[in-house]
């Protein structure tokens, strides 16, 4: 553990167990974050991003899955602390926003009661002080006329005002790590922009890490120091912002980045990339990506790539960067 | 809200003329001649024509509805054939008798009914929720005439705890001013009459409640397990809320709609006298003054019986329709 890091992810899998058997939603992820940084998690739905971000935050349900592996939080390792230890983590040193914010406000508690409940759980303030930290944090995140929406019910509000008061909520005891699983896309397209600007301003006055995740390039660019990307349940790539748009390796990565649109290429039909993700279930031997991708070789359909140190901070999970494939044997099979 | 209560009760109007219709035309839809059904074949000409003019059925229809409809504004119900008094002030210590008892079977089947139910749904397939989900359906299937004798026999019978029929002890009677025991003895400061009206009032609320007990269970267990998957429980144990608060504040209040739906049909159906808990406890409710004027054909008092049944019904929805709007915010009535 390097001090610099604030969170360090190593070997992370969570399985779920269902009637149809064993499921890896997230298979041996690991990454760090580091202070104020912010780190993309991109990947399509069902990649499982969405699982690692509960996994660290330790709500995803023990009845149901196994998380194995080691999250460590400023050095503690948090898979193997107590719930109730884990707990005064939770909303006070990693926070966390989620996608709808239409459902993610209790719909039958006025705002204020939720805000001061959430600063009141961390900080030992009386009500009063707690109400007042909880206006400032609505005045904080841009609500207009934040004493009366204290006062408001979640169904009151839009949903960039909803988005803005759960992020007033999960700022309100100044984690250290945010995680934000996909907070823009239930969003109109200009609201993302102020949600994003509110995020990065935040990000700034607090040196609060960032951990994103989105399916949204546009978002990446906008936002990530660094950027994950995650293909069925396993890391594929990894690099800073920079060399994933520019230099992308794994062949899913280019796939996503081509299937963008932009409006200084004139083309007539937007790219994308052949084939489905395949069912979490029923996993290919090999490559998981191996049946979508256009230079898949033999090997690439009978071992799982190791993630391949390409550059300094660049790894991709692929043969085609494997030292004994590139010197010689491995010709593309098709 | 206001003028929607208003609203609401002047609509009560419309139905009660409905119900007073129908009520008035019972005595008209008896094949035959009534006074000859109430009195029997038997009877001697003069008795019957005497019966006739009693019941006022030697004048027109219009003007018998007439009367009939002066009299009720008035809070007349009319008078009982058996023992001529006028029903109003003969069914109201019946009444208070059937709502005190109903009052405390519901509160009976309230506090464990939703409880049971929470926890069932919190620990969901524990060996707790198995037992509570296999009580709920003996208890639903349990007949109520068989659990009010098995009531006596162990509790009175045999260990001589609780007495097993009546409303008050016979020695030390209770002084009715309101006919609700409890007030009344409260009123006069009887304090050990008090603790009598409650012993007699234990057995047949477990009788009488049991039943709405296991639907309540049944129904807070469903409801909880469908409001502890939303994405408001996710929020709150993302801020860190202890699993008590996150069941019993956050998802309690948002299950209990439905709750309230049941434990309104369940009061309303009470209310309307259970006859055979009122029999088998000796208990003087509105189910064994109905019951009684049925066997021997007291028509005004079986008419006034269905026209008090019908009111209290209706205004038990009002109340619940009313509730709902405190509980749920988005519930607004206009």
């Amino acid at each position: 553990m390097t001090v610099e890091n604030i969170l360090e992810v190593n070997q992370l899998s969570t399985v779920f167990h269902s009637d149809e058997g064993e499921i890896p939603a997230v298979n041996e992820v690991s990454f760090e974050l580091k202070p104020g940084e912010t780190l993309g998690i991109v990947g399509e739905s069902g990649s499982g991003k969405s699982v690692t971000s509960l996994s660290i935050m330790g709500l995803v349900s023990k009845q149901n899955a196994d998380v194995k592996g080691s999250i460590l939080y400023k050095g503690k390792e948090l898979t193997s602390l107590s719930e109730k230890r884990m707990r005064a983590i939770r909303g006070n040193e990693i926070a966390m926003i989620f996608q709808e914010p239409m459902t993610s406000l209790n719909p039958v508690y006025t705002i204020g009661n939720q805000l001061v409940e959430a600063v009141i759980l961390h900080m030992s303030l009386s009500k009063k002080e707690a109400e007042k930290r909880a206006i400032d944090m609505l005045k904080l995140v841009g609500i207009p006329r934040a004493e009366e929406i204290m006062n408001e019910y979640p169904h009151q509000l839009s949903g960039g005002m909803r988005q803005r008061v759960m992020i007033a909520m999960a700022m309100s005891c100044i984690p250290s790590v945010l995680i934000a699983d996909e907070p823009t896309t239930a969003l109109d397209v200009t609201i993302q922009a102020q949600i994003l600007d509110l995020m990065r301003k935040l990000k700034d006055d607090f040196n609060t890490s960032i951990l994103l995740i989105t399916h949204d390039l546009g978002v990446v660019a906008e936002m990530c120091d660094r950027v994950i990307v995650m293909y069925a349940g396993k890391v594929v790539e990894e690099a800073d912002v920079r060399t994933i748009f520019h230099d992308p390796k794994h062949i899913y990565t280019k796939g996503l980045i081509q299937s963008t649109p932009r409006l200084s290429e004139d083309r007539d039909r937007l790219y994308s990339i052949p084939g489905n993700v395949p069912s979490i279930t029923n996993m290919p031997k090999g490559c998981s990506f191996a049946p979508r991708c256009a230079n898949a070789m033999d090997i690439c359909y009978e071992k799982m790539p190791a993630l391949i140190s390409i550059d300094d901070g660049h790894k991709a999970r692929c043969w085609l960067y494997d030292e004994g494939i590139r010197n010689g044997e491995g010709k593309n099979s098709e | 809200m206001l003028a929607y209560t208003i609203r609401r009760l002047l609509m009560l109007i419309p139905v009660l003329i409905g119900m007073s219709l129908l009520v008035f035309s019972i005595i008209h839809l008896i094949p035959g001649d009534p006074a000859k059904t109430i009195l029997g074949e038997k009877a001697s000409p003069e008795v019957l024509e005497n019966m006739r003019e009693e019941l006022g059925l030697n004048d027109p229809l219009l003007i018998q509805y007439k009367n009939y409809m002066l009299g009720l504004v008035q809070g007349d119900l009319g008078t009982s054939i058996r023992t001529k008094v006028p029903i109003a002030k003969e069914m109201k210590p019946y009444l208070a008798g059937t709502m005190e008892l109903t009052f405390f079977a519901m509160a009976f089947a309230l506090f464990i009914g939703v409880n049971a139910g929470i926890l069932a749904a919190w620990k969901q397939n524990s060996w707790f929720d198995y037992m509570a989900m296999l009580i709920a359906l003996i208890g639903v299937s349990m007949p109520v005439f068989w659990l009010g004798l098995m009531e006596q026999w162990v509790f009175a019978q045999n260990l001589h705890w609780l007495p097993s029929i009546g409303r008050s002890s016979i020695i030390n009677p209770v002084h009715p001013i309101s006919h609700f025991y409890i007030i009344d003895t409260i009123l006069v400061g009887d304090f050990g009459g008090l603790l009598e009206v409650l012993k007699h009032l234990i057995l047949p609320s477990i009788a009488l409640g049991t039943i709405p007990m296991a639907i309540i269970a049944r129904m807070t267990r469903s409801s909880m397990l469908e409001v502890m998957r939303s994405d408001y429980i996710r929020t709150a144990k993302a801020k860190g809320v202890k699993e008590f608060f996150l069941v019993y504040k956050h998802a309690l209040k948002n299950a209990f709609i439905p709750i309230l739906t049941v434990v309104g049909l369940q009061t309303g159906l009470l209310l309307g006298g259970a006859v055979l808990t009122e029999t088998i406890f000796a208990w003087p409710g509105i189910g064994k003054y109905l019951y009684d004027a049925i066997s021997i054909r007291d028509y005004p008092v079986i008419q006034s019986g269905i026209l008090i049944i019908a009111f209290i019904f209706v205004m038990i929805n009002l109340i619940v329709d009313l509730l709902y709007s405190a509980i749920d915010p988005r519930i607004r009535y206009r």
